[in-house]
């Protein structure tokens, strides 16, 4: 067993000195134990920021839902105002893990936690991701890599909640305990071209401290495939909302960031999806560029059914989809 | 370090520990609350599940200052006064406790669920359960046992749910918990990783990291100089034979010129610490020329091929197995059809729930040198003083592991003894060496106990696994459904060393024509070496790869002839006068037709309670639905002409005034429900209350050989054992009693616990006292020699019994999705005779998850002889959420040497199910996959594209 140092933040100052001495930051607990473990975290000091309960809150405004990063799955799916005003947030919250990993496992590590890539995990493969020359998947056992994105590696992106948010036109608030920056939804993840040591923009000396969702959702559907009915990580999901400034329809699990669907997005306009047949359409175009590998060839098939039943359920035709 | 506040249990305690210990292991190894198991040191089993202020977590990931001033609840804090928790005695009740390893973990985390609902004042459903256990892994029941069990406990009335047998005798045929179940609800079983010498050091293996490479070089010296290293041992400090094997001995001990699976041992090092022992690892130096990699065993077989075991005469051929019977050109040409079809399984993965961990204890070990104390009356354990080197494992196979070990250490087998602790699984992948032979040699360099626990990822590099098998299959038939002719080509991936590879594919061969009577038969078995980890036994030992070929041709065969299937089955099924493959002739005990009808019964009875009419298949919208059938059936009994006998000890005493009886023998409880079976045989013919029989296994200085824990024979031969061991000490009372009235001992007869003669009455306590007072022995020690089998290619008996199933599997397959859910599995067994319902039941339920499993999900990945499949995660297994309605039915036709008439039942469960699962799929969306696990993804492709055949998975090019 690796031993490392594990200190408590008591405040943000704490926080942010830890972090500029080279600590590792930890919520929940889930993913970073496990990276530890299997020897793909180098890191020897944690640092937890569980003890920070400003980070715990959930606030109703005129304008937004503010959700605190440290506020746990479990709580995401039973607390009323996050059931009222972002329900496609509360049920993905309640049917993520297990009841123990509910419990512990954080917004905020939701959404930064790191790819399940098989080759990334195992400290036998040297990846590209982890600083070595070359993505295994592109030759090797690809069927739970991704279909849009490209490369240079394939990973998919492994959050439930980020597709969710994304569609939700969130804002993820940081700080560094002096200065505190907002990224907007489309900024906040990025692409393996841009970064391939990390899924997101945040800086090392940043964290994440609450999510922001505006009230403006007017249809909204989402609908996650896990075709062995129960292993955690869903093969695709799709979350569609619609707002006055149109559609935003978002992939999960099937690129290295929550994946928009633009071609289909744009096709849509301000359609209402009065008939079922327009998201047949929309979701044949969400699947048009896609590029799959040798392995996950399905999951084009899965991805364009995801489209469809969640815009049969942003439709009022749920029914639809699912027969 | 750092100072730990937690209240435990309702104690607070304070703990000096180090910053990063987890809450499992502060528990564990700090608290000694050892109830509390890990599994898998990563949050995917559940089993660690503990409460923290009343949540679940899992204690292996949750590191122990998070919990700092929490209360915790472990398996150990739910009994109130001695009073089991009624979740506890729901489980028992259910015989929802098997090998009790995961037990622990889905109490637990069944009590949040409880504890929520009954807050909230909602009553508690089977979906909630299910939603709420589904990262809790259990690997012997088959979740229907847990379900029924938590459901009881919240308050409803749900009865265990045991089939029809025949009527029961005075114990044998009740249903009747475990005895050692008991320990295993409250945590206060013993496993091996919960024993703490004092002194014990702890230990790590080096493993090769390459599949093949020869060893110019390995340097040592840095390793041994790290501070707390006590020992770094290598090949050279093997004192005596430098490979182990159970057949042939072929596996190194510790390597010394080459490497042939990356999971090979090179180097052990033992350490004050487990950390210091892992980082002594890393600074192990090997110097390899690597090898060409050979990693496929048809590729294995060509000239051209690297060669494993440069020694052998037949290359990488390890065994050709051949069964002939009548004449293949006359068989198919009699056929009116033929179907051909290549059929391909993967290697699948055990994943019994406690890792690999033994302890080596140094002869002449004491306890009182290190701190520790003795109890005079331990026979065992850590206030033991030991006079000889032993060994606490958990192990199928004792006596093998004595011998093996004893030769390694050049002494003689009985200067080593084994003690099996309980074992958390094993499924057939604890019957080779792990690391009994490391700590002994660790132990006697030190001078101290050492442990060796291997973890998740090494035990499964480390450890053999199912064959992978290519299996070319033929068969003829007439137009009126009579088979002609079965011809098969069979190869089987037998990885580095040889394991148990011939026994095992020599199975696999013997099986390949089905539980029918086909009059000409011809099949070719391949056992090849590769650089893969090697296969060995694993539940179904061979006979689940054939079977699955041969009931999907039977399938293909069916239709072309336009039969239905079931009743192309019963056309050929054997029955009593029939002949197997091998040239046996079945004179009894052969169930199988009556298997079929229950099954088919049980197929139309679910449309009838409906008001339907019976189909095999048809849609609703989206969901495609549909049955499919699988017949199989496995030896009972190593046969073949292997010598087949177990040994068992009863020993009868009084305590207090009541009589109690001990039973011994070496054979390994993995969970099957063994000593519930031994202790009812003995009960029964002693009249005793099952309650006062204990059972004490696999202590090789205290229990005699029962054999190996394999081949479903447990049931038979060290139940016959335990059963005539007791007859006879019976008898030998019998006798006491007469002698001291002065009768002769034919006037005495014996019932319901009581000896009589002409009015005149003694019970087992008076006849016990008596034969003490005379110095006769109250105990009595046989040997059971299970009748004489011939080996294959003799023709006559191979095997002394067979188990017959049949098994109806309901599927839903998602048009959208490919997504497929196995709704309801009816199953008929012929078990010969049911000792005990409740465990029987349990092990039905098990093997018919199990291989959902591998229908379905199962697939160890190697590439180029690298495991892919090296965390638990990356493993997928049938959880509480797959777990589909299950309609069993007990065919008891018994068979004449058995106990009571009772065959194995432990493999063949979960031999019918897969070729069940796959047939249904064809049936619903009218896909044949050749290959396990069906790949949904695959299906759904091929579907799509009007595919009616899909070659794809392990083994194919892509």
């Amino acid at each position: 067993m690796k031993a490392f140092d594990y200190a408590v933040a008591r405040n943000p100052a704490g926080l942010a000195a830890a972090l500029k001495a080279g600590y590792t930051l930890q919520a929940g607990g889930i993913d970073l134990i496990d990276l530890l473990k299997t020897g793909v975290e180098p890191s020897d000091r944690i640092v937890s920021m569980a003890a920070l309960d400003e980070y715990r809150q959930i606030e109703v405004t005129k304008d937004d839902l503010r959700i605190g990063a440290l506020v746990t799955l479990q709580t995401l799916a039973e607390d009323e105002s996050v059931r009222t005003h972002a329900p496609l947030v509360a049920a993905v919250a309640g049917s993520t893990a297990s009841a123990q990993v509910r419990a512990r496992a954080t917004l905020g590590g939701n959404c930064l936690q790191r790819p399940r890539c098989g080759y990334f995990r195992s400290a036998a493969f040297m990846c590209l991701k982890k600083g070595g020359h070359q993505c295994f998947a592109w030759e090797g056992e690809n069927a739970l890599h991704s279909i849009f994105g490209g490369g240079p590696c394939r990973i998919t992106h492994p959050s439930s909640l980020a597709p969710v948010l994304v569609a939700l036109q969130a804002t993820f608030q940081a700080d560094n305990g002096s200065e505190a920056t907002a990224y907007a939804a489309d900024d906040f993840f990025r692409n393996t071209d841009q970064n391939l040591s990390q899924e997101h923009n945040l800086a090392s000396d940043q964290w994440l401290t609450s999510v922001h969702i505006p009230l403006t959702a007017q249809q909204a559907g989402h609908v996650e495939i896990k075709p062995r009915a129960h292993y955690d990580w869903p093969e695709a999901s799709c979350a569609a909302v619609r707002t006055a400034a149109g559609w935003r329809i978002v992939l999960g699990h099937v690129a290295p960031l929550p994946w928009r669907a633009r071609q289909a997005e744009a096709w849509l306009g301000d359609r209402t999806l009065q008939d079922p047949a327009e998201a047949r359409e929309a979701a044949a175009l969400a699947v048009a560029d896609a590029e799959p590998m040798r392995d996950n060839g399905y999951r084009v098939r899965l991805a364009q059914a995801a489209v469809r039943r969640a815009l049969l359920q942003a439709g009022g035709h749920p029914a639809e989809g699912l027969t | 370090m750092s100072d730990l506040k937690l209240q435990v249990n309702g104690k607070w305690v304070e703990l000096d520990v180090p910053q990063s210990r987890y809450l499992a292991e502060v528990l564990r190894y700090d608290l000694g609350l050892t109830g509390t198991k890990i599994g898998c040191n990563e949050s995917e089993c559940g089993i660690c599940s503990v409460l923290v202020n009343g949540t679940p977590v899992n204690s292996c990931i949750y590191p122990a200052f998070k919990a700092q001033g929490a209360a915790i609840i472990t398996i150990e804090g739910l009994e109130q006064d001695g009073r089991l928790h009624p979740l506890q005695q729901a489980f028992l009740d259910h015989g929802a406790v098997q090998c009790g390893f995961c037990t622990p973990g889905l109490i637990m985390t069944a009590k949040a669920l409880l504890d929520e609902k009954a807050a909230a004042k909602q009553p508690v459903t089977e979906h909630d359960i299910k939603v709420a256990l589904k990262d809790t892994y259990c690997r012997c029941t088959g979740y229907q046992s847990v379900i029924n069990a938590i459901l009881q406990a919240s308050g409803q009335d749900v009865k265990p749910y045991i089939p029809k047998t025949k009527a029961p005798c005075q114990t044998i045929g009740h249903a009747l918990p475990n005895p050692d179940s008991l320990a295993k609800i409250t945590g206060r079983a013993m496993y091996t990783d919960d024993f703490v010498f004092p002194g014990m050091l702890y230990a790590r293996t080096k493993r090769a990291g390459v599949p093949h490479a020869r060893i110019r070089h390995i340097e040592t010296a840095e390793a041994a100089a790290l501070p707390g290293v006590r020992a770094v041992l290598t090949h050279a400090d093997v004192p005596g034979r430098q490979n182990h094997g159970l057949v042939t001995v072929d596996w190194p001990v510790l390597c010394s010129d080459k490497v042939r699976y990356a999971g090979d041992a090179v180097a052990v090092v033992a350490a004050d610490s487990e950390e210091i022992a892992a980082a002594a690892l890393e600074l192990i130096k090997v110097d390899y020329e690597t090898l060409p990699v050979v990693d496929d065993p048809i590729q294995a077989g060509q000239p051209d091929a690297p060669i494993v075991h440069e020694e052998r005469p037949d290359g990488n051929l390890l065994k050709h197995i051949k069964v002939r019977k009548g004449d293949m050109a006359a068989g198919f040409a009699a056929a009116d059809v033929v179907v051909e079809r290549t059929y391909r399984t993967p290697m699948t993965e055990q994943m019994f729930l406690e890792p690999e961990c033994s302890i080596g204890v140094p002869r002449g070990y004491d306890p009182t040198a290190f701190g520790g104390t003795i109890d005079p009356a331990a026979q065992r354990g850590v206030q033991y003083r030991h006079d000889k080197t032993t060994i606490y494992c958990g192990t199928q196979i004792p006596y093998l592991d004595r011998e093996q070990t004893a030769a390694a250490l050049n002494v003689p087998p009985e200067q080593v003894r084994i003690v099996a602790a309980l074992m958390g699984g094993g499924f057939g992948g604890k019957e080779d060496i792990a690391a009994q032979i490391h700590v002994a040699l660790l132990a006697e360099r030190t001078g101290r106990p050492v442990k060796m626990l291997y973890t998740r990822a090494e035990s499964l590099l480390f450890h053999p696994k199912r064959h992978a098998t290519i299996i070319r299959i033929k068969t003829g038939a007439k137009r009126d459904g009579r088979l002609t002719a079965v011809e098969a080509e069979l190869y089987g991936d037998g990885g580095a060393y040889a394991s148990l590879s011939e026994k095992v594919m020599t199975r696999a061969t013997t099986h390949a024509s089905g539980p029918y009577d086909v009059p000409h038969v011809k099949v070719d078995c391949y056992a090849m070496y590769t650089n893969n980890t090697p296969c060995g036994a694993f539940r179904g030992f061979g006979v689940t790869q054939s079977c699955f070929a041969v009931e999907s041709n039977m399938d293909l065969v069916a239709r072309e002839l336009g039969l239905d299937p079931i009743a192309f089955r019963r056309i050929n099924a054997l029955d009593v006068g029939g002949t197997t493959c091998t040239g046996q002739v079945m004179r009894e005990s052969v169930g199988l037709q009556e298997c079929i009808a229950g099954v088919e019964a049980d197929m139309r009875a679910h449309h009838t309670a409906l008001g339907e009419a019976f189909r095999w298949s048809w849609s609703e919208g989206r969901k495609h639905y549909a049955w499919g059938i699988g017949i199989g059936y496995k030896n009972t009994g190593l046969g073949g002409g292997a010598p087949d006998k177990a040994s068992a000890i009863v020993e009868t005493g009084v305590t207090d005034g009541q009589v109690w009886a001990e039973v011994r023998t070496s054979s390994a409880e993995m969970g099957q429900g063994l000593p519930a079976v031994l202790a009812a045989c003995a009960a029964e013919e002693l009249g005793l209350p099952y309650g006062q029989v204990r059972v004490l296994l696999g202590d090789t200085d205290h229990c005699p050989d029962g054999g190996p824990t394999t081949a479903s024979r447990q049931t038979y031969v060290s139940g016959n054992a335990a059963r005539h061991a007791a007859r006879t000490l019976r008898a030998r009372l019998q006798q006491v009693v007469a002698d001291h009235f002065g009768q002769p001992v034919e006037q005495w007869s014996f019932a319901d616990g009581q000896f009589s003669a002409n009015g005149t009455r003694a019970g087992l306590v008076e006849a016990i006292e008596w034969a003490q007072a005379s110095g006769q022995p109250t105990w009595e020690e046989y040997e059971y020699w299970a009748p004489k089998t011939q080996p294959l290619g003799t023709g006559g008996d191979m095997h002394v019994a067979f188990g017959f199933g049949a098994q109806a599997a309901l599927v839903e397959v998602d048009d959208d999705t490919g997504a497929i859910k196995v709704l309801k599995i009816v199953g008929a067994h012929d078990v010969g005779r049911a000792i005990n319902p409740l465990t029987l039941e349990g092990q039905i339920e098990g093997g018919i998850i199990m291989c959902l499993g591998n229908a379905l999900t199962e697939h160890f990945i190697n590439e180029q002889g690298q495991a892919w499949t090296d965390v638990m995660a990356r493993y997928k297994m049938p959880s509480i959420k797959h777990t589909p309605e299950i309609i069993s039915r007990i065919i008891e036709h018994q068979t004449a040497d058995g106990p009571y008439g009772a065959k194995g039942i432990g493999e063949l469960s979960s031999i019918p199910t897969t070729p069940a699962i796959v047939n249904a799929i064809a049936n619903a969306v009218g896909v044949r996959f050749c290959s396990v696990p069906v790949d949904q993804d695959a299906l759904l492709l091929a579907w799509k594209a009007g595919e009616t055949e899909c070659l794809c998975g392990w083994g194919y090019e892509h």
